[in-house]
């Protein structure tokens, strides 16, 4: 949605894109997170097997 | 610094934060960040370099961010980066300061905890440098900006080693020279084609406040110390022949595109070629003496 095409506050439109964009990042979000996760139990296994320069 | 005039009426979508970390600029500083990495005498565990590289390509996206915010005003006068989130109203000025600190302090804990200290440390000194001393203090204020900023971009190789080896050595030490040597002709091609976008936001690049004459003087003394310094780690015994001879034909192509930008005098209406063909070629140069530290490493 370009800027000229942005909905007016306080119309049905711009309530239903605002809520629209809120999902869209919370489902980035989700997926970081859930990469994070993992990542941070891969440095685990990594640091138990001493893979780090100290 | 002033307010973006545009109003925000929309919460930003995850593509401007994306647009927020400059990913183009931040390809180079996660290449030369693992060049700097697989140059290292020591092999790094596949998961600790991963992270390593995650977090300097999470520090310059903090740092890109940090950057928008600030200069909201200034990019919106410039054509190159008046379509970028905040000058486009499509983000607001608070959100891009909470997550370009929050994704700063986040990969330089992450550095410290997964990876080592000294890598952390020297993250945090690019970090700050980039924001504090280039952003908020030089760039508006000296023609020399971009000679004394270019430092910021210069540390991903010196983090890469040092998520390495825990340690800094010559070698990475001269990958940064090469860096902030290499910035200054890098840059001044540039803004001798885009001297009227600077101009008009009132960024005194060498162009605007010296004139054409002396940048094109300075891009050729500066190509001098780049390309000692490109070429030292053979002789200086830190790389190998793969290496040694990449670098000296790199260098003398890169020479040979600078003569004729250091000597020419543009006239009116002129498409500024050679300038371009420089810039271009100036990417180019240090992607493939970057490859060729790290291919001469794993060649040995």
């Amino acid at each position: 949605m370009t800027q000229d095409e942005t909905p007016l506050p306080g119309t049905d439109a711009h309530t239903r894109e605002v809520r629209a964009r809120q999902a869209s990042r919370a489902r980035v979000m989700a997926l970081l997170l859930g990469a994070f996760v993992i990542l941070v139990f891969a440095i685990a296994i990594a640091k138990m097997t001493g893979g780090a320069a100290h | 610094m002033s307010t973006v005039a545009a109003t925000v009426t929309l919460p930003a979508e995850w593509r401007d934060f994306l647009a927020l970390t400059k990913p183009r600029v931040m390809s180079l500083v996660v290449f030369t960040g693992l060049c700097g990495l697989l140059a290292a005498p020591v092999p790094v565990h596949p998961v600790i370099g991963f992270t390593a590289i995650l977090c300097i390509a999470l520090g310059a996206g903090a740092a890109g961010a940090l950057n928008q915010w600030y200069e909201a005003d200034i990019d919106a006068v410039m054509k190159r980066t008046s379509k970028r989130p905040l000058p486009a109203g499509r983000m607001d000025r608070q959100s891009a300061l909470h997550f370009g600190v929050g994704l700063g302090a986040f990969s330089v804990i992450l550095m410290y905890f997964a990876v080592n200290l000294v890598a952390a440390v020297i993250l945090t000194a690019s970090i700050l440098f980039y924001v504090f001393i280039y952003t908020i203090w030089l760039k508006r204020r000296t023609p020399q900006n971009i000679v004394i900023g270019g430092a910021a971009g210069a540390f991903p190789p010196l983090i890469g080693w040092a998520a390495a080896t825990g340690d800094v050595a010559l070698l990475p030490l001269l990958l940064f020279a090469i860096i902030f040597l290499w910035t200054p002709p890098h840059f001044w091609a540039l803004a001798l084609f885009v001297k009227t976008d600077y101009a008009n936001a009132g960024v005194p690049m060498l162009p605007v406040v010296a004139g054409e004459r002396t940048t094109r003087t300075q891009i050729g003394i500066y190509t001098i110390p780049m390309a000692a310094a490109a070429v030292a780690p053979w002789p200086l015994g830190l790389t190998g022949p793969v290496y040694g001879l990449v670098s000296i034909a790199a260098t003398a192509v890169f020479a040979l595109l600078t003569i004729p930008v250091a000597t020419r005098a543009a006239g009116e209406g002129d498409a500024m070629q050679p300038e371009k063909r420089l810039f271009k070629y100036s990417v180019f140069y240090l992607f493939i003496l970057f490859a060729a530290v790290a291919a001469d490493r794993w060649l040995a």
